[in-house]
């Protein structure tokens, strides 16, 4: 049976066990509720984490497009992006998909899917520093911005350029 | 983490030795038959009112209820009337709602029921919060009120009626009475709750696990004596009859365990002021509810209004004087 | 021999899960990116706060008075005199974790300790263990007080406290779950005062307050300038609807006084929804001889008094009262604000009133009592303008506002302080034509934050103002995705800022309006020449190939 065929097959029971692999990195009395409750609006990190996880496993069985995986990663990135995680740790739960898959699967999937699951690492980094790029851009601006546009507005400063509110 | 519950296990555990060794090995009835039980009865009494005197005597400085609905606007915007009440009237019903149907808890698991993606119904494991409180409370109050045939003579027609209920399913001899098993049900499912989800045995503390003990203690030896050891009944009648009025008598032929759970019964008595049971107070005069949203209408007094120091418009003016003027800005003083 | 880890070994050691011990054991870590900075001891001056200096919360030493823990037991005893709810709530709490995943920040940052039942405990630890007869006793057995769930007020403690009682907004959510009704809001009220007691206030709070004593609003704008910024809003106006709006300053005898928070004057995209008042007064004023006056002295609606202290609240909000006095009002309206309106439901009459030298308020345009404001005599514009519309008493124009598919987010303080849920609703759906509400379990008595109220609204703490707008901003991307809302409506000052921001990382599709700008750019003003861009100086819905 070929790689992507058996991943298919056991897709619930692979993503079921990468979302709780991933929830871990939360203390456990959060853990609880993350996996627990259904609802998205009353669970936000929960059902991202879920959505992402099961979009960037679909991505995993085709050739891999950087762009659409960094797509896929976004929910659950951005999430961790401001959350109290370090880079490796925010971005780490990636990596548990090589020891889930080893062990679901009854042949051993390979260097291939090795190598996909470390680009979708990469891309996974990618975007947490964008995430965060784009958090410290809002940090240096958001005050500049919303009172020196008004004051320009009137008059009362001149001309502002996106350069000058850094 | 463990000792959490593991003390107030072992605690509840002997106390229940306690008493069925003092009156089976060292025949001392009397003081926890009698003794004991007006001790904590006194006990409850005067800490209940002490603890309800306390709340009543802190002051009430601001009307801040949770408006949980539309507010009494424009006369053709429709009211929220009970979780947003501007009269007594409305306030009356989401306090009944809100203590006899735990309305709040219930809000819980409205979002509960769900169709998810494929169109199947689905539901929050919270619900169970709501139905195990209900469950626990009115077999609590049920239990209670059936115990109530123990100490009056002759029996009301109202207990009657209560035990009938109760007792309606018919089966088994003495006939099962459905409110012990539910209330021993519900009290391990809510320690179950407090054991095994990670949340709530987080936020829990050793004081929440005593009493759940306590009552699962009490429960079960209350069950014990029904339906197994079957506890001399006219023994026991006698008894609480003796202290019922005032002239306490120690009947034959009843044993340790009947001490024990009339111990247990004190202990949770006599505890009741001193903890975080006292919510079943706690929850008539919770300002957040039993308050209309009407300030705006009718102004609501705080007993210690203060006076303070503010900045007025003459300091005001006397700072910025020059500057309104150049502005073209009205002033009071023109120097 | 080495003493290196191999890399094995190192992945080891991460435990992923931290010990699952107790909340009581855990030492607080002040994260950057979470906290706020503290006050400047200028700005504690100014109001003769205690213990200004310049500390760091990062610093090991934070500079108490030598007495602080007497200081906070004393206010602890003085609050539980003062407030019933606060006693209650200390002594009633079950520990059934209805509330916990009630909470933005919980949510959102993951943080056990943002439970509210747990904010609320940091505080009930100490009580217990100071205040109470079983806390007493059992505190002199050893390893007795942790039976009772009690701990002592050490410098750790009054860490935690300063943390997390800064990372909660007052929105009231988990209040609205609870059994027993506990107000997480009120116990962090209670929380802040007590760390006031100690000068240990955020310099976004202390300082607001510190400008708004001072010169009349939070930014600390003077008369002259406050003045200056609505007369160019005036020009701005005037060339989009060639009408002159010029609005009126601290005129006595006016028929009413109008308060907003100074964020609309001075901060986008407030700035467009005061436009959207001016305009409208300016209607009213040529139609139906209807006369408002702005005022410099009261030019704050908002009061971070309230994030501070009971007493500061009302210092700050004395200033309305006393102007419209001053000026010879018949009665008040307030603009759009969260907490401001808070505040005045619920705080103003009774601690700065009565207001027996103003008029029972009633619209002289269409002749309705505002029954429900006839005490305080204030009255929200949301409720002023649904009654205009309802009386057909404006003119206007919804086709400017159809390129707005609009959703609206319901401000804590108006909903859950309040229940202002309606008669914004209705504004809105009187100038715009596609309204989609957000999912039940997000609007309305169980709005969720936009996770930067109650004084957090600062630069440094954004990573927790934004993991703390998640649940916000999920609903809205959510709405986004299904119809195709590019905007936010809301009617709170602080929303409009917060709500930007949060919108600019997690949904930057949707812009934030406030609802009366989209009245003024629906409003037909008499002799207005024909419009071509809304206030934003947007092209309108039509006219964008006028310029080729």
């Amino acid at each position: 049976m070929n790689i992507n065929k058996s991943l298919e097959k056991n897709r619930k029971k692979i993503i079921d066990q990468w979302f709780e692999a991933t929830i871990k990195s939360y203390p456990p009395e959060t853990a609880r509720v993350l996996g627990r409750i259904k609802n998205r609006f009353d669970n936000p990190v929960g059902s991202a984490t879920q959505e992402s996880l099961e979009n960037v496993f679909d991505q995993l069985l085709k050739d891999l497009d950087p762009g659409k995986l960094e797509d896929a990663l976004d929910p659950v990135i951005r999430i961790r992006a401001v959350q109290k995680f370090t880079a490796s740790d925010a971005v780490g739960f990636v990596f548990e998909l090589k020891e889930i898959v080893k062990n679901i699967l009854e042949n051993a999937p390979g260097e291939d899917f090795d190598r996909k699951v470390d680009q979708v690492a990469l891309a996974a980094f990618n975007r947490f520093m964008k995430c965060r790029e784009s958090i410290f851009l809002i940090k240096a601006t958001e005050s500049k911005k919303r009172i020196h546009r008004a004051f320009e507005r009137a008059g009362l400063v001149t001309e502002l350029k996106d350069e000058d509110l850094l | 983490m463990k000792q959490k519950y593991m003390l107030p296990l072992t605690g509840v555990f002997l106390l229940f030795l306690l008493a069925y060794a003092g009156v089976e090995g060292a025949g001392m009835q009397w003081f926890f038959g009698i003794v004991v039980p007006y001790a904590a009865v006194l006990a409850f009494l005067a800490g209940f009112v002490y603890r309800v005197m306390g709340w009543a005597s802190s002051a009430v400085p601001f009307r801040i209820p949770t408006t949980c609905g539309q507010q009494k606007s424009l006369p053709w915007i429709k009211q929220n009337r009970i979780d947003n009440p501007d009269t007594t009237a409305g306030v009356f019903v989401r306090m009944v709602l809100e203590i006899f149907l735990f309305r709040s808890l219930f809000r819980n698991t409205k979002a509960a029921f769900n169709r998810n993606e494929k169109n199947k119904l689905t539901y929050s494991w919270e619900i169970f919060l709501w139905l195990g409180a209900l469950a626990f409370h009115y077999s609590f109050l049920t239990v209670l009120l059936r115990h109530l045939r123990f100490f009056l003579n002759p029996v009301p027609a109202c207990i009657k009626v209560v035990e009938y209920f109760d007792g309606i399913i018919q089966v088994g001899l003495p006939i099962v009475m459905l409110s012990g098993f539910l209330l021993l049900g519900a009290a391990l499912f809510l320690l179950a709750r407090r054991i095994f989800d990670e949340k709530v045995s987080y936020i829990s503390l050793a004081a929440d696990y005593f009493p759940l003990f306590l009552i699962i203690g009490i429960a079960v030896t209350g069950i014990f004596m029904r339906y197994f050891t079957k506890v001399d009944i006219l023994g026991v009648k006698t008894f609480t009859m003796g202290l019922a009025t005032f002239h306490p008598v120690i009947p034959e032929g009843v044993g340790g365990l009947f001490y024990a759970h009339i111990f247990m019964v004190s202990i949770l008595f006599a505890y009741i002021p001193v903890s975080k049971l006292m919510h079943m107070g706690g929850i008539f005069l919770s300002p957040t509810r039993n308050m209309a949203n009407n300030t705006r209408m009718k102004r609501h007094i705080n007993p210690w209004n203060y006076d303070v120091d503010i900045h007025t418009y003459e300091q005001y003016e006397d700072h910025f004087r020059d500057k309104m003027i150049d502005a073209g800005l009205p002033v009071d003083k023109k120097e | 021999m080495s003493d290196e880890l191999k890399p094995d070994e190192l992945l080891d050691k991460v435990d992923h899960s931290p010990a699952s011990g107790s909340w009581m054991d855990t030492t607080v870590q002040i994260r950057p990116g979470i906290f706020s900075y503290a006050a400047k001891p200028e700005s504690l001056e100014t109001l003769s706060a205690p213990n200004p200096r310049q500390w760091n919360p990062l610093d090991d030493d934070w500079k108490l008075p030598e007495n602080w823990q007497e200081i906070i037991h004393n206010g602890i005893k003085e609050r539980l005199e003062k407030f019933r709810t606060f006693k209650i709530f200390m002594d009633v709490c079950v520990r059934c974790g209805a509330c916990a995943d009630k909470c933005h920040f919980f949510l959102g940052t993951g943080d056990p300790l943002n439970m509210p039942v747990l904010r609320a405990e940091l505080l009930r630890s100490v009580y217990r263990n100071d205040f109470t007869t079983a806390g007493k006793i059992l505190s002199k057995i050893p390893g007795g007080e942790k039976l009772g769930g009690g701990r002592p007020m050490t410098v750790e403690v009054l860490k935690q406290w300063w943390y997390y009682f800064f990372q909660c907004t007052e929105c009231r959510r988990c209040s609205v779950f609870c059994p027993y009704g506990i107000d997480t809001a009120e116990i962090t009220i209670m929380g802040r005062e007590l760390l006031n007691l100690l000068g240990l206030n955020i310099d976004w709070i202390a300082t607001p307050v510190s400008n708004c004593y001072q010169t009349g609003n939070h930014l600390g704008i003077q008369p002259h300038a406050f003045k200056d910024m609505l007369d160019f809003f005036t020009e701005d106006i005037e060339e989009i609807t060639g009408v002159n709006v010029e609005p009126q300053f601290n005129v006595k005898g006016a028929d009413i006084l109008f308060i907003t928070p100074s964020g609309d004057v001075f901060a986008d995209p407030g700035t467009y929804t005061c436009q959207g008042y001016m305009i409208l007064f300016k209607y009213l004023k040529d139609k139906y001889d209807l006369n408002v006056t702005w005022s410099t002295y009261a030019s704050e609606g908002g009061n971070f008094g309230f994030f501070t202290s009971h007493e500061t609240m009302k210092r700050l909000n004395a200033k309305m009262y006393a102007e419209a006095k001053r000026l010879g009002v018949k009665w008040i309206l307030g603009g759009e604000c969260g907490h401001m309106w808070r505040v005045i439901n619920q705080y103003m009459d009774t601690m700065n009133g009565p207001a027996d030298f103003l008029e029972e308020p009633v619209n002289p345009i269409t002749g309705t009592k505002f029954e429900n404001a006839k005490s305080t005599k204030m009255v929200h514009i949301t409720e002023f303008t649904a009654d205009l519309i309802k009386h057909g008493k404006l003119e206007l124009d919804k086709s400017r506002n159809s390129n707005r598919v609009m959703t609206f987010h319901d401000s804590c303080n108006p909903a859950r302080g309040m229940g202002l849920l309606d008669e914004p609703r209705y504004c809105i759906q009187n100038v715009c034509d596609n309204f989609f509400e957000m999912p039940e379990n997000t609007i309305r008595e169980q709005t969720f934050c936009c996770g930067s109220g109650a004084g957090l609204n600062a630069g440094e703490n954004i990573e927790l103002r934004m993991a703390g707008a998640l649940p916000r901003a999920n609903a809205v991307k959510y709405v986004h995705d299904k119809f195709g809302v590019n905007t936010l409506g809301t009617i709170c000052a602080i929303d409009r800022a917060a709500l930007s921001t949060l919108c600019e990382y997690w949904v930057p599709e949707v812009e934030v309006y406030g609802v009366h700008e989209l009245v003024g750019n629906a409003l037909i003003l008499p002799g207005e020449k024909k419009r071509e861009t809304d206030l934003r100086m947007e092209p309108l819905p039509g006219m964008e190939d006028d310029d080729e």
